[in-house]
């Protein structure tokens, strides 16, 4: 089919047209119906400003009963998965939300074993997917995969810890990580680039797989193509969250009072809370292939090769434990036979003596 | 000497504080400068002047303190040094032919920087301040308080004091060593409301209302170091520097250099101990303490 103007092929009475162009419009609807569905897992020291970034972004409350530990009972605790869901609308399109969020994580003073909750999860919505997926009935397949991880980075540090940098390794291969700096009003403009820098060149030291945001298409208008370049440019994202109105130049915004003035929250200028809600939204989509196609994959793969092995090693088994048990037996009827012969002798040497015979324990 | 996780502003800090660029910033780490595996002691002393004072300041860093995935016992390191220094002064002063004037290098004061995260304490801080409450004064500070609102840092600063009374650890100053009404009277304000300081520090100038003042500057505002309405960097000075500074010295080897001198006594059989013998405790004898190096 040669490609000519869209135009001529919208109009019915036009010879020629057949009418899939409406397919897109027709997915449009379905999936409109259907509901979108988004994992987002937090993960990130406490007080880092986690929740309250969460809260503003999705303009929501999503911890209303939440009750901060004090240290002492942060010594004794681990890792704990705490998943909540929440169905947002807007315009018509739902999103039913998921935001697992990981208390606990790097608050212990030895946090060797901080991660294995948190990988034990991923592996574990991926072993679900899997199970149904192969399953009988598949209609309704719920897919809880983390689609996403926002990875908080302290802004008071000097680049990535070691903690940060463990952790990213265990996951880069299972899960798209978007480094985050929150609370990012404590820096000054010329500290965030110097931060910035510092961690993406730690990242590239370390060979962290972070999510890459896939380029504009060519024919993408050119203010997208610039916006995505602007996306890519200001990774990791610098950002200030609050769900409070204060006034500022006559306005009311979302920000921070403070003696020295106001941060606003969605002031390109004071920090990249727009790009990061951006970011999120126009690539929605693409996080979820990208764990479909890649990470998920990435998992069924291993664990499909795994199970496999694990049969042939056990058949492998049995044949050594056979040829074993055969050896033992063997032995076994050679020691009896031994003993018998023995007690022939006994008996032939000690004939006029009966004593003997009684007074030998076999 | 400072301690706190790298990054919180202990070095820029120390500099605001003495007003002279007697700490070396690690300037965002270089690629060769990496977080230290293990906590180490890095001592640099100075000799600073002041209408016509002069004082021998030394600034101990700790870089690499709670830095690691694993944290266990960070503190030790720091422990010893500080009874290090102790074990020094003792074995100079039960000398036979002593100096006159000992030399003095026991540490005088300890900040200790707490994140500013808004919640609470972290169970590294709980640990630490209580290991060395019993050796050392341990002054806390809230670092980088420029992002902590007025609200929230009346709030952290009530939860972090209520804390450290619940886990039973004594600031600087602590309550029992007030010497008479005037003492208890001013350090209960400072106790009760003033401390944990929360400031900011910054060895750069900025222009504010025609006049030159110490500042970090942001898309939203300058916030001034020395303005009390922006942060308590000023209370921390007067505290440590114009006021407290004699007394500090003196509650260090009044009660915690006297505490440190009774127990090895008592190790001892009673007797002072000699060169030969070791700190039964901490297995210290003097061979390997290095003096801190002079600029």
């Amino acid at each position: 089919m040669s490609k000519q103007q869209p135009a001529q092929f919208t109009n019915p009475e036009t010879p020629g047209y057949v009418g899939f162009a409406n397919l897109p419009n027709q997915v449009h609807r379905k999936s409109v119906k259907k509901g979108f569905e988004f994992t987002l897992m937090v993960v990130g020291e406490s007080g880092l400003g986690k929740s309250t970034l969460i809260n503003s972004l999705f303009l929501t409350d999503l911890y209303p009963e939440r009750i901060i530990p004090g240290a002492a009972d942060k010594i004794e605790r681990t890792v704990q998965i705490e998943a909540s869901t929440v169905e947002i609308e807007e315009r018509g399109v739902k999103l039913r939300l998921t935001v697992v969020d990981t208390p606990g994580y790097g608050d212990a003073i030895n946090c060797r074993d901080c991660f294995k909750t948190i990988i034990s999860y991923i592996d574990e919505q991926f072993e679900r997917y899997l199970h149904d997926e192969s399953g009988l009935n598949r209609r309704h397949i719920i897919d809880n995969r983390v689609h996403c991880c926002f990875y908080f980075i302290s802004p008071f540090g000097h680049g990535l810890k070691p903690l940060d940098v463990e952790f990213m390794k265990a996951i880069h291969n299972k899960v798209n990580i978007v480094p985050v700096i929150a609370k990012a009003d404590t820096l000054s403009l010329k500290e965030r680039e110097r931060l910035k820098k510092r961690i993406l060149d730690e990242i590239e030291e370390h060979g962290i797989k972070i999510y890459h945001l896939p380029d504009a298409e060519s024919d993408e208008d050119e203010d997208f193509k610039e916006q995505t370049r602007l996306l890519k440019a200001s990774i990791p994202f610098c950002v200030v969250g609050s769900n409070q109105l204060i006034e500022a130049k006559g306005k009311k915004v979302r920000g921070r009072l403070y003696p020295w003035g106001v941060v606003e929250v969605e002031n390109p200028e004071h920090n990249d809370f727009l790009k990061l809600r951006t970011m999120l939204i126009t690539h929605m989509q693409d996080l979820q292939e990208v764990t479909q196609d890649l990470h998920y994959e990435n998992f069924r793969s291993e664990r499909l090769k795994r199970g496999t092995r694990k049969i042939e090693d056990e058949e492998v088994n049995k044949d050594q434990i056979l040829l074993e048990k055969e050896a033992e037996l063997r032995r076994m009827q050679e020691m009896i036979a031994r003993m018998q012969a023995q007690m022939q002798m006994q008996m032939q040497s000690g004939e006029g003596d009966s004593s003997a015979v009684h007074g030998h324990h076999v | 000497p400072k301690k706190g996780q790298s990054g919180l502003g202990k070095s820029t800090l120390v500099n605001t504080l003495f007003k002279s660029q007697v700490s070396r910033k690690s300037s965002g780490w270089n690629r060769e400068e990496k977080i230290p595996k293990t906590v180490e002691i890095k001592a640099i002393g100075h000799v600073i002047e002041e209408g016509g004072v002069k004082m021998k300041l030394t600034v101990i860093d700790t870089p690499g303190f709670g830095d690691q995935i694993n944290n266990e016992n960070c503190w030790e390191p720091i422990e010893k040094y500080i009874n290090e220094q102790y074990e020094k002064f003792l074995k100079e002063e039960v000398n036979i032919a002593r100096k006159k004037r000992i030399p003095d290098t026991r540490v005088h004061c300890c900040l200790y920087f707490i994140s500013p995260t808004g919640h609470s304490l972290r169970p590294l801080d709980l640990e630490f301040m209580k290991h060395l409450s019993k050796v050392v004064n341990i002054i806390p500070v809230i670092a980088k308080a420029d992002t902590m609102t007025l609200e929230e840092k009346t709030e952290f600063k009530q939860r972090v004091r209520k804390e450290l009374e619940v886990n039973g650890i004594e600031f600087y100053p602590q309550k029992e060593f007030d010497e008479d009404l005037e003492d208890k009277t001013e350090n209960d304000k400072i106790r009760q409301e003033s401390m944990p300081f929360a400031v900011v520090g910054s060895d750069k100038e900025y222009q504010v209302n025609g006049k030159r003042v110490l500042g970090r500057k942001t898309p939203w505002g300058i916030i001034e170091v020395e303005n009390l309405n922006h942060c308590e960097f000023a209370l921390l000075r007067d505290f440590v520097i114009r006021t407290h500074l004699q007394d500090l010295k003196e509650v260090t080897h009044n009660i915690h250099y006297e505490t440190y001198r009774a127990k090895r006594l008592n190790d001892n059989g009673g007797l002072p101990p000699t060169p030969a013998t070791p700190d039964s405790a901490t297995g210290l004898s003097l061979q390997h303490v290095a003096p801190p190096r002079w600029e």
